[in-house]
């Protein structure tokens, strides 16, 4: 078996299709490419894609990956240029290499990496502090303080409680802006972290359940995030690289 | 300048990709440098719009002009309608969300009635006057076309002009007129009239139609001396030269249709009596198997869709179908490419191509008898027979296959309470037929649906005059036919007879049923086809509200000489075919099909297609 694995970002065009409207379009752009991908057998067949770890809707990044398997041995390099003149604006290819592991992507990913930026309303947070920023600095660092950090987590149509704070590995306020974005009637501030967490299919923190968490305890009622993907990782001798890298 | 959709407008909202386009094969231009601008707005939601074939063609051929841009516009889900509301953004299109409010034209495809308070919804959505006489200078024309427009008179007070009949050569008439009519600096009135000369335009707003006491059509004049007294429908004499596209959109979204769809022909040779498809796309003209391959492959590399299906009113009536399917299957295959089939006649070749083209499970078969006795399929001129029936399934069980789909129509002409308890008889056959095949050869999980639709009479069929079933004795018929089906394996499944009581107002509706449709919109009334949002009792108090009765459209009885509100309409089938087919169908008397024996419907007048062969 010949398999590439691709790191490809998804931007503001695509990031509201789902992950399985993400498998389709590969699917076909692979078609339209014309590249000699290996199939399953059976019924239905479908081609050998794995993708590193679906992303919510609504969410871009320029950290996506996916292993794919060709019938034939094709050079990395063809895979990107090829994708690249079939895939929708939005999707681009922007590093190929031959996968040399055993395991496939979704199986190895252990940490993810992103940009949280929340947006409130005035009324959206207790104005009686002057220095909103210091505000919320002084929440997070008490809620990083915390033994057990409470998260309602949705599985499958069910609440559920659970302790995220094993799986912060980091997360940090870079700043907070007021009046930062307006829309129609509606003016918000926005506050900006970055988070880095667990992920992959062992333990998982998604970012909204993360700032869902943060919000409750700092009395900040949000009126929407804006989330960025920007780095999955996997672990190799106690360290969190880039899995392109891991390739190699 | 476009309509701003933020993080804050889409996360609130259930699938938003119906909202944010850049599919493959969007066209792409620059707005500014374009003269004319046109809204293709199909009033659904983006699953079901995106399905349509005929918008995909129109929409890649209007966008081969280079003065012309053609952009998507859907019905916004309530939940983005309200979320709109609420922000203030104005219907936008999808490749530039721009609002349609600053577009030359809006037209919207008229594909079944239940669809008209989305027509209403999107221009007050757009921020467009919903009222053509209330439009001026600056505001786009309001057109529209598709199978509903050929009785467009329901709408005729919102729709500036129709275009009947096939759109590809029509609407670039329209559009050449249009760009002449820009530079001129004319009125409004001044294009309307130009583009009248054009054979298949319709401008209601140059028809006076005046009523007897007793409500029914007493006259349909023009207003204008330039306005022709019969407006006739359009079409393509050969569908191998037809603009077809290299390219289709290919959505994200899981949409109804997601697949390659091939046209093989227009119209249908049946000639069933209450088949409004089957009178008004004759005559039937066929794409050669050559053509349809070559676009399949075409289409095929330039969208990688993995399935082909085939598209018409009856596929097996296709005379090259064996041409066809080989020469597909042998150029997809190689290319994992699958060939889905509609329903077809079933026979030792069909059967055989479902196996080598589907590699699915054999499930589901579909036949479609309509009615369950002969005496009432004769009166409809369905020529099919019991034996055809009961064979075919045998074929089919001997075959493997252990699922039946079964189609019937209730509240047909001259239906009695034996022909519905024929309905359930023929299931029972069907089980018969099942259990008499050898339990070793048989596929185990036998299961058989029977669904019906309740009869709705359409514009320009035999049955145009007929009377349509109360809602009661509909509903009592399906009461029935439940209680005569005791086969477990059997499911019935019916439609809701309220939905085809107000299809059969709106099909064969006149202009005053326009206050009605603004009564119902005001009301709350949108996606009626949605059942989670069709609102029996805000209609019934729209009806009250501008004191029209329901039943004088839907459950009266016409005599032959009145004029009906379609009258000034020509699709080309003659007054003397509908009465001769009507008073046929009485007596029970088929009539052949047109390739066996022409019985001179006046089709032939547009010289083309079946015709001439």
């Amino acid at each position: 078996m010949n398999e590439i694995r691709i790191r490809f970002s998804r931007g503001e065009e695509v990031k509201y299709i789902s992950h399985l409207d993400l498998m389709r379009t590969f699917e076909r752009a692979l078609r339209r490419a014309e590249l000699p991908v290996s199939y399953s057998q059976g019924f239905n067949p479908h081609p050998h894609l794995v993708f590193g770890l679906p992303l919510s809707v609504g969410i871009a990044s320029d950290a996506e990956y996916a292993d794919i398997a060709f019938e034939k041995d094709v050079e990395p390099e063809a895979v990107k240029k090829m994708l690249n003149i079939s895939l929708p604006k939005g999707l681009k290819v922007i590093d190929a290499c031959k996968k040399n592991q055993k395991e496939n992507i979704m199986a190895i990913i252990a940490a993810a990496s992103y940009n949280i930026d929340i947006f409130f309303s005035e009324s959206g947070i207790c104005r009686e502090y002057d220095n909103i920023e210091a505000y919320i600095d002084s929440k997070l660092n008490e809620f990083l303080e915390l033994n057990e950090i409470n998260a309602e987590k949705n599985v499958k149509g069910v609440i559920k409680n659970i302790d995220i704070k094993p799986l912060i590995i980091r997360f940090d306020l870079k700043k907070v802006e007021q009046n930062s974005k307006k829309s129609y009637e509606n003016i918000y501030d926005a506050a900006s972290f970055s988070v880095l967490a667990r992920a992959g299919s062992k333990a998982n923190l998604k970012p909204d359940v993360l700032a869902d968490a943060f919000c409750k305890f700092a009395g900040i009622n949000p009126a929407y995030y804006s989330i960025y993907r920007t780095g999955l990782f996997v672990e190799c001798e106690g360290k969190l690289i880039d899995p392109i890298h891991a390739c190699i | 300048m476009p309509v701003e959709l933020g993080d804050e407008i889409l996360q609130k909202v259930e699938k938003p990709s119906r909202y944010t386009g850049n599919e493959w094969n969007m066209v792409v231009k620059d707005a500014e440098n374009i003269n004319i601008r046109f809204a293709f707005c199909f009033p659904d939601v983006y699953e079901v719009g995106m399905s349509h074939l005929g918008m995909r063609i129109l929409y890649h051929l209007l966008n081969e002009r280079p003065d012309t841009y053609c952009e998507r516009v859907f019905a916004p889900w309530p939940d983005m309608e309200s979320m709109m509301r609420k922000e203030g953004i104005p219907l936008f299109s999808l490749e530039t969300k721009d609002p349609v409010k600053f577009f030359d034209f809006i037209g919207f495809t008229l594909q079944y009635e239940m669809s008209y308070t989305n027509i209403i919804n999107m221009l007050d959505l757009a921020e467009v006057p919903i009222f053509s006489k209330d439009r001026t200078k600056g505001h786009p024309f309001v057109c529209a076309g598709g199978p509903c427009a050929y009785n467009g008179e329901p709408l005729a007070d919102f729709i500036d002009f129709f275009m009947l009949g096939e759109g590809e050569e029509i609407i670039n008439e329209v559009m050449d007129i249009y760009a002449q009519w820009k530079n001129a600096g004319l009125s409004r009135f001044d294009f309307l009239k130009m583009i009248s000369s054009i054979e298949g335009v319709y401008v209601p707003s140059f028809y006076d139609v005046k009523y007897n006491d007793d409500g029914t059509v007493s006259s349909i004049s023009p207003i204008y001396d330039f306005a022709s007294p019969k407006i006739k429908k359009r079409i393509i004499k050969n569908l191998n030269e037809v603009y077809f596209p290299d390219k289709i959109i290919v959505p994200y979204n899981d949409i109804v249709h997601d697949r390659i769809m091939l046209e093989i022909f227009r119209g249908c040779t049946r000639g069933c009596r209450f088949c409004q498809a089957g009178m008004i796309y004759r005559p039937v003209r066929e794409k050669s198997w050559e053509k349809l391959t070559d676009i399949a492959s075409r289409l095929q590399k330039s969208t990688g869709y993995e399935e082909i299906s085939l598209a018409s009113l009856s596929t097996s009536d296709y005379t090259q179908l064996k041409e066809l399917t080989n020469n597909l299957i042998d150029a997809m295959s190689p290319k994992r490419v699958n060939l889905s089939l509609p329903s077809l006649r079933i026979d030792s070749f069909s059967l055989d191509l479902m196996e080598k083209a589907q590699k699915v499970r054999k499930s589901g078969l579909t036949f479609a008898p309509e009615a369950g006795t002969q005496r009432l399929r004769n009166v409809i001129n369905k020529g099919v027979t019991e034996e055809d029936l009961l064979s075919s399934v045998s074929l089919a069980f001997n075959g493997g296959w252990n699922g039946v789909k079964l189609y019937f129509m209730i509240g047909l002409p001259t239906e009695t309470y034996e022909d519905i308890e024929g309905i359930a008889e023929l299931g029972q056959k069907v089980v018969d037929a099942y259990m008499s095949v050898p339990k070793e050869k048989r596929a185990k999980g036998l299961n058989i649906t029977i669904s019906t639709s309740s009869f709705v009479p359409k514009p320009f069929t035999p049955f145009q005059w007929e009377a349509q079933n109360a809602i009661d004795l509909l509903k009592d018929k399906q009461l029935f036919l439940k209680s005569k089906i005791r086969s477990k394996y059997i499911t019935y499944n019916w439609h809701d007879s309220r939905l085809s009581f107000l299809e059969a107002v709106l099909s064969r509706g006149d202009r005053r049923l326009g206050r009605l449709l603004y009564r119902a919109w005001e009301n709350g009334c949108k996606f009626d086809s949605w059942g989670d949002y069709f609102r029996f009792d805000l209609w019934m108090q729209a009806f009250e509200d501008c004191n029209i009765d329901p039943a004088f459209y839907a459950n009266r009885k016409r005599s032959f000489d009145e004029i009906l509100p379609w009258s000034h309409i020509d699709v080309g089938i003659s007054q003397k075919f509908l009465i001769n087919e009507n008073k046929k169908a009485y007596r029970g008397e088929l009539t052949q099909n047109c390739r066996v024996k022409c019985e001179a419907c006046g089709a032939a007048v547009f010289g083309g297609g079946i015709c001439y062969e």
